[in-house]
């Protein structure tokens, strides 16, 4: 298999099996093709470390399965490429993949704008596509095709969510994002489920610093200026952490309650600087999923790769998983009965048990929302009490779904 | 809302000053060598990154911090002064086109660099305890951090004064940015002196990421933001211009620190709404010309 190794392509093939699970699995891995999964991610760009957790959670999913004898009595490869956050290199890559490398599912980028495309090359070519990242509501409604699953709870599922959590805490609402269509989106969706849930509430100041932005400071003083009770945050990833920092000093988190989207990839890089009693929204925190199978998940993930796993590792994790559970029923890894065997598909995964409605293919992930407190387990601050929003709690009902199809 | 004004005020002047110490160091490179160095925000990374390892080696504590605010500019200043003399040098009479693509290939080469050795995870640098927290200035919360920016950007105001009115480096550095020709036709070594600019250029880039480090997070992609900032405000300043760069830096602040109070959907846009009309009426600069006051 490593004369396939075609670096000049910038191609890094990465054998499902490695070390010793690969020697094991040679003799089936010679008399038979593998499988392939391709996935074309942001491996360059500011979502580099996300789209290197779904890798690892993917290579941890593909280990398991041929230790265990592989997929169908084949060996599971994984293809991966750099879409650099770039939709058309994403796109011809992922056109590559499905001509040239012949995969049999493809699992999305981080981007959305990427994620966008290759959607959309999926439906073209009838492969199957899962997100394990992006989550831009417009791919399971107005550009729904039947190759398209998610297992991430959509923007607008995590914006509602939020604001059932923090909704009745207060009538005055602040609220800070990139200036980029995703917060802008999120805070539209937040609006009318806020009044739903609280008809007195308000939102009474709107922060849009542009991305990658790395002093909030006139953002905060803006914010402390009109004294809102609660801040909604769509900030992510370094603009958070700075935001943190910066905010810190200021008291603002004494005096505002926060509440954000966390990655763990946040938790870990702020530290002991992640202040107490932040509410924060997460979709697959590790240190808070209970059971055996997240434990040794956890606990061999760390002996893999030295790290706890990310968000993104869990779901890649889980899609992956899904993907086999779903071939070994249909007894192929042919697209369509693949498609109509994950549509029905009741797979126990890390974060409790998963399925997809038919409408839109979308997982009935819950979301997680807790309050920061420090753990000794860990050298990061945690989410403590955390409590699970259910999917069928916010997403959009099937009307709201087909009525974004006829617009 | 005088306290709003006067909080925006703070955080538009500790922003400023950190973004002097980076544009100076730009446009002294864009005087002196009349190179557009492209690569300068990524050595301003570099230096975040510096930081950030200097720093967690020795434990983050206070002694670490300065360790980090000395030890980022003299390791982006080595590297500055192999860039000047490995490559810079060798295409120096070559157009100024192949100039700025190969100051852009080291832009992408450093950020390449940072990756493999620092990896994509963004990482922090906590503040040391000494500037944790924050202090009353009347009634307006100051954090001590933003003090300490401006109490630095004022020391590399102080220190570049002095060097270029008292001593004969700073004499002829602000003559190669007037005249580089005529300095080289009066017998000094221009070469020589555009190598120290060059590199002194890169350490104030590399102290400017050091500074910023503690601030906020240090991540790959934070020399986007930076090094159109900082062009933005060397032109608005005059090439070549310290008290421009100053000007530049502090009306940038300002204006967006006051324009997310005042006009908040202006705010991003209002470094090139000064910039466009800075260029429309004063085609140098405010202060092109003029290397000092």
């Amino acid at each position: 298999m490593t004369s396939r190794f075609n670096p000049s392509r910038r191609t890094v093939l990465a054998m499902g099996g490695a070390g010793a699970v690969a020697l094991a699995s040679r003799a089936w891995a010679q008399s038979k093709d593998p499988i392939k999964i391709g996935i074309a991610t942001d491996l360059t760009g500011i979502a580099a470390a996300y789209a290197n957790s779904q890798i690892n959670g993917l290579r941890q999913a593909i280990d398991e399965i041929n230790a265990a004898g592989g997929l169908l009595g084949r060996e599971v490869a994984l293809v991966v490429r750099d879409s650099q956050a770039k939709p058309d290199l994403g796109v011809s890559h992922a056109r590559d993949l499905i001509t040239s490398e012949k995969v049999s599912l493809l699992i999305g980028p981080v981007s959305s704008g990427v994620a966008l495309g290759i959607s959309n090359l999926a439906k073209q070519n009838k492969v199957p596509v899962i997100m394990t990242a992006p989550n831009t509501p417009r791919l399971a409604m107005e550009l729904f095709h039947p190759y398209f699953f998610s297992v991430v709870p959509s923007g607008l599922m995590e914006s509602r969510a939020i604001a059932a959590a923090i909704g009745k805490k207060a009538r005055s609402f602040g609220f800070i994002g990139a200036d980029y269509e995703a917060s802008h989106q999120g805070l539209a969706y937040f609006k009318p489920w806020l009044k739903k849930v609280n008809p007195g509430a308000e939102v009474t100041v709107e922060s849009f610093p542009k991305l990658g932005e790395p002093d909030h400071t006139s953002y905060i003083t803006q914010l402390m200026s009109a004294r809102p009770e609660v801040v909604f945050s769509y900030l992510w990833g370094a603009d958070l952490v700075g935001f943190v920092k910066q905010a810190k000093p200021y008291g603002f988190f004494d005096r505002t309650i926060f509440a954000s989207m966390f990655f763990f990839d946040d938790l870990r890089a702020l530290g002991a600087d992640m202040p107490d009693g932040i509410v924060g929204q997460m979709r697959a925190p590790f240190f808070a999923l209970e059971g055996a199978r997240m434990e040794e998940f956890t606990k061999n993930y760390r002996a893999k790769f030295n790290e706890y796993p990310a968000d993104w590792a869990i779901m890649s994790y889980e899609a992956m998983q899904i993907f086999a559970l779903a071939s070994t029923k249909a007894g192929t890894v042919d697209s369509d009965p693949v498609v109509g065997a994950i549509e029905a598909i009741q797979y126990d995964g890390l974060r409790g048990q998963i399925s997809f409605r038919k409408e839109d293919h979308q997982a009935n992930v819950p979301s997680f929302i807790g309050t920061s407190v420090p753990d000794p387990a860990y050298p990061f601050k945690v989410f403590g009490s955390m409590s699970r929003i259910p999917a069928e709690e916010i997403w959009p009902s099937i009307e709201e779904v087909e009525a974004s199809r006829r617009a | 809302m005088l306290e709003a004004v006067a909080s925006q005020v703070v955080g538009g002047l500790s922003r400023g000053m950190v973004m002097f110490v980076v544009a100076t160091g730009l446009t002294l490179i864009f005087g002196s060598l009349r190179i557009a160095n492209f690569a300068h925000g990524a050595i301003y990374m570099l230096g975040a990154y510096v930081a950030f390892s200097v720093s967690s080696q020795l434990g983050f504590g206070t002694a670490a911090f300065v360790a980090a605010l000395v030890g980022a500019p003299i390791v982006v200043g080595a590297l500055g002064f192999a860039v000047e003399r490995g490559l810079l040098r060798r295409i120096a009479h070559r157009s100024h086109y192949y100039q700025i693509i190969l100051t852009y290939a080291v832009a992408l080469i450093i950020a390449d660099l940072v990756k493999m050795i620092w990896g994509v995870a963004y990482l922090t640098v906590p503040r040391p305890s000494f500037l944790e927290g924050a202090v009353f200035l009347g009634s307006i919360v100051v954090p001590v951090y933003n003090l300490f920016l401006i109490a630095v950007g004022l020391a590399v105001l102080a220190a570049i004064h002095v060097v270029f009115n008292r001593t004969r480096f700073g004499t002829l550095v602000r003559a190669s940015v007037l005249d580089g020709e005529m300095l080289g036709a009066l017998g000094t070594d221009v070469r020589q002196l555009q190598s120290k600019v060059f590199v002194l250029g890169c350490m104030l880039a590399g102290l400017g990421g050091a500074l910023s480090a503690p601030a906020s997070s240090v991540s790959l992609g934070m020399d986007h933001a930076v090094i159109i900032e900082s062009f933005a405000v060397v032109l608005i300043g005059g090439v070549g211009s310290i008290v421009g760069a100053l000007a530049g830096s502090l009306i940038v602040g300002l204006a967006q620190a006051l324009g997310i109070l005042f006009a908040p959907e202006f705010a991003a846009t209002s470094v090139y709404i000064i910039l466009a009309l800075v260029m429309l009426f004063r085609r140098n600069g405010l202060f092109g010309g003029r290397v000092m006051a």
